[in-house]
């Protein structure tokens, strides 16, 4: 899987997907717990969770560190690509809505959004686990609700979310069993 | 084995397995197209060496994980998720 994401990312007809950016370095996370995690459940429980923070921070800040630009802020990619022409049903309402000035401050705005919400989810590492899951599960999801067809970068992003949370359920008991011993 | 049966090392494994071959398997119209429309209309753009241009080496980088990922989650034992041999 990491191979073949590898190979995809570097492609001439695929190298523009971002999706196997996420699934080249999910692919590297579950041969960790194929290997790793098996041979030491337990161990796994108390690192996995940190590792798919570590990894939701690092693709939220790439998707960032891309955006950081004056036309990011100003919001002219997101107006041209998305607010004034894409068919996605949102844009298609909000352009029937609004007229153009509104639309474009509306595309200023959400980019603005955008890039301080990426940004502000390489914090994700530093949460407690399940608190980070539930975050980077709603990041994702708001990813995917706001434009359609990024269904194929927010899918491994919850998927490792729910990993990231079925290792520290598991790792619980075990802690708190630790401590009343 | 039910879900509640499996290690929890299994199901955070199948839980990411099942999200990164839904993706696949929603990708697959728009891979055959563009797999169909590189094979159709070669593009000769000199930054990519032939190999990395080749439409069938797209189309087994797209596919080929498609076998390993259903087949783990057909039966997620420890063989398959690490693909070594089962005993």
């Amino acid at each position: 899987m990491t191979l073949s994401a590898a190979v995809l990312l570097v492609h001439q007809a695929s190298y523009f997907f971002a999706t196997w950016i996420v699934v080249f370095w999910a692919g590297r996370f579950l041969a960790w717990l194929a290997w790793s995690g098996m041979a030491d459940p337990e161990g796994a429980g108390r690192k996995g969770p940190f590792l798919a923070q570590l990894l939701t921070a690092f693709w939220f800040l790439g998707g960032a560190a891309g955006k950081w630009t004056a036309g990011y802020w100003a919001g002219e990619p997101f107006h041209d690509l998305f607010f004034a022409h894409h068919p996605y049903a949102v844009y298609a309402l909000l352009r029937a809505w609004l007229d153009p000035e509104a639309l474009r401050v509306v595309a200023t705005w959400f980019s603005r959004g955008v890039v301080v919400v990426e940004t502000a989810m390489a914090g994700v590492a530093f949460l407690p686990a399940r608190v980070a899951s539930t975050v980077s599960i709603a990041a994702a999801l708001g990813m995917w609700l706001s434009t359609g067809d990024l269904y194929d970068v927010a899918g491994p992003v919850i998927g490792t979310a729910l990993a990231a949370r079925i290792l520290a359920a598991a790792a619980r008991p075990e802690i708190a069993g630790r401590r009343e011993r | 084995m039910t879900w509640r049966e499996m290690s929890p090392v299994t199901r955070a494994f199948l839980g990411l397995a099942v999200a990164i071959c839904g993706v696949r398997l929603l990708l697959i119209k728009q891979y055959c197209l563009i797999i169909a429309v590189a094979a159709a209309v070669p593009l000769h753009d000199h930054f990519f060496p032939a190999l990395l241009r080749q439409p069938a080496l797209l189309a087994a980088a797209f596919f080929a994980p498609l076998w390993t990922e259903l087949q783990v989650l057909l039966r997620p034992t420890a063989g398959r998720m690490n693909g070594t041999p089962s005993p």
